[in-house]
């Protein structure tokens, strides 16, 4: 399982996972993939599309990325997981962080004003 | 699926080293048969969840012990067998993960069982012989 990071230039940071994210996977970049969830108002996009395989422990890391994300105020978005990697997520109840489309479209989801941000 | 009956049988010492080989020999496999991606999906997600669920939880002794996967694809599908020697544990009667509450309040468990449920066409259990045996089925059009 490999875990690289690039920093986008509107401070987004996008993580590509690639290979099976099962219990040695998971091992190999859990430590990597939650330390780019934390700060304040983090902006995050994990690249699924070429992740072949998700484990329950898979789903667990993914769960507690998104949690990190959320106490810090930020938003997480999945990227383009597989046909069978996004029936996964769906039946654990992830699907409301996918998105279908390309980075710049996610990046732009990201940045989009939510429900109790307060205008600066 | 394949055109004719294909077998792979492995036995896994209830160690958590002893998964990640496995997982290896299981994905050699099942990348020089014709199986349809969700049928590779659950075959390597029953090998980690329910190898798994042995290694942490079948066992209250020191002992080795060996759990045994067995995979028959046939035209019609693919049926997948796991056996220990384990406590008597039904995963059917498990509860359900509660998916409804918010991300950040869901507690975690059960969400390997929740899968394999959802992504096979059956599962089966049956208790024999002294043995946890669990049974899953795919069809090939699935």
């Amino acid at each position: 399982m490999d875990c690289s990071l690039v920093e986008m230039d509107d401070n987004v940071r996008l993580l590509r996972l690639a290979g099976d994210l099962d219990h040695s996977g998971v091992l190999a970049i859990e430590a990597k993939v939650l330390d780019h969830c934390g700060g304040p108002r983090p902006l995050v996009l994990i690249d699924l599309s070429e992740t072949r395989f998700v484990s329950s422990r898979g789903i667990h890391l993914l769960l507690q990325a998104v949690r990190i994300v959320a106490e810090g105020g930020g938003c997480l978005l999945l990227l383009n997981p597989s046909a069978s990697v996004g029936s996964a997520l769906e039946i654990s109840g992830l699907s409301s962080q996918g998105f279908r489309g390309s980075e710049s479209d996610a990046v732009a989801t990201l940045r989009r004003p939510r429900q109790g941000d307060v205008p600066s | 699926m394949e055109p004719v009956s294909s077998n792979f049988e492995i036995e896994v010492v209830n160690q958590p080293a002893a998964l990640a080989p496995a997982m290896e020999q299981l994905s050699c496999w099942l990348d020089g048969r014709q199986v349809a991606p969700a049928a590779v999906y659950l075959a390597k997600l029953a090998l980690e969840e329910l190898v798994t669920n042995c290694i942490k939880f079948a066992y209250d002794d020191e002992a080795e012990h060996l759990i045994q996967l067995q995979i028959e694809i046939t035209p019609g599908g693919m049926t997948l067998v796991v056996e220990d020697d384990g406590h008597p544990f039904n995963p059917l009667e498990q509860a359900e993960p509660d998916l409804d509450r918010p991300i950040e309040e869901r507690p975690i468990g059960g969400l390997g069982l929740h899968l394999l449920r959802n992504l096979s066409d059956r599962m089966e259990y049956a208790w024999k012989g002294g043995r946890n045996r669990v049974t899953l089925h795919k069809k090939a059009t699935a």
